[in-house]
């Protein structure tokens, strides 16, 4: 699934680690959903979205 | 939601630190004191089950995720490696055709259970640690 985390996350200076730490998971998790190699659950694309204050559909498009 | 509050930690590490002191206990028992295998077969199976069951630092969906997938492959790879273990070992003592009626006798089988729990454990636990380190790899290349 295609994902705008990484613009995102870079648009605000945040590392993945600063990012993985606002959501309570791993730089590693964080990675694996910018490369495209890991779908997050729906609670955390939830979690994302509020985060950045933007609709789930703005973040991640199938 | 708490965007600031830091990651959940986990005391993980303890249980993976007793986990390699079994296992170095297990491999100390089999080379210097030539105990015999089956008695460390168990001890090796429950280190690697207490390695793979104890939690990461941050055990988030995505250790789940990967644990899961690892103990798909592990099971499904080890079960094939044990049944063709096990096909080998009864075709090389099978021989020639033996007479209707007159069955063989029952033979040893070459793997213990304990043995296929630690077959199929150490490919889990591979795989998993393989792909988390893939995951870090490309983290830091990105």
């Amino acid at each position: 699934m295609k994902n705008r985390l990484k613009e995102l996350r870079t648009a605000r200076e945040w590392s993945q680690a600063e990012l993985a730490e606002r959501l309570d998971v791993s730089r590693q998790t964080i990675n694996a959903i910018e490369t495209e190699k890991y779908d997050p659950s729906l609670p955390l694309a939830l979690k994302i979205g509020r985060l950045f204050k933007r609709p789930v559909e703005e973040i991640f498009e199938a | 939601m708490k965007p600031h509050a830091p990651a959940p930690r986990s005391s993980g590490g303890l249980l993976k630190v007793l986990a390699l002191l079994q296992l170095g206990l297990a491999i100390f028992r089999l080379v210097i004191e030539q105990a015999s295998w089956p008695s460390v077969s168990m001890s090796i199976a429950g280190a690697l089950l207490m390695i793979f069951c104890a939690p990461e630092i941050v055990n988030d969906e995505r250790v789940e995720h990967l644990k899961l997938k690892g103990a798909k492959a592990g099971l499904l790879v080890g079960t094939l490696v044990v049944m063709l273990t096990q096909l080998g070992a009864t075709m090389a003592k099978r021989g020639p055709a033996q007479p209707s009626g007159s069955g063989l006798p029952p033979t040893r089988l070459p793997l213990s259970a304990f043995d296929a729990l630690s077959l199929v454990l150490l490919i889990t636990l591979g795989c998993y640690y393989y792909w988390r380190w893939q995951d870090g790899r490309a983290e830091a290349a990105s």
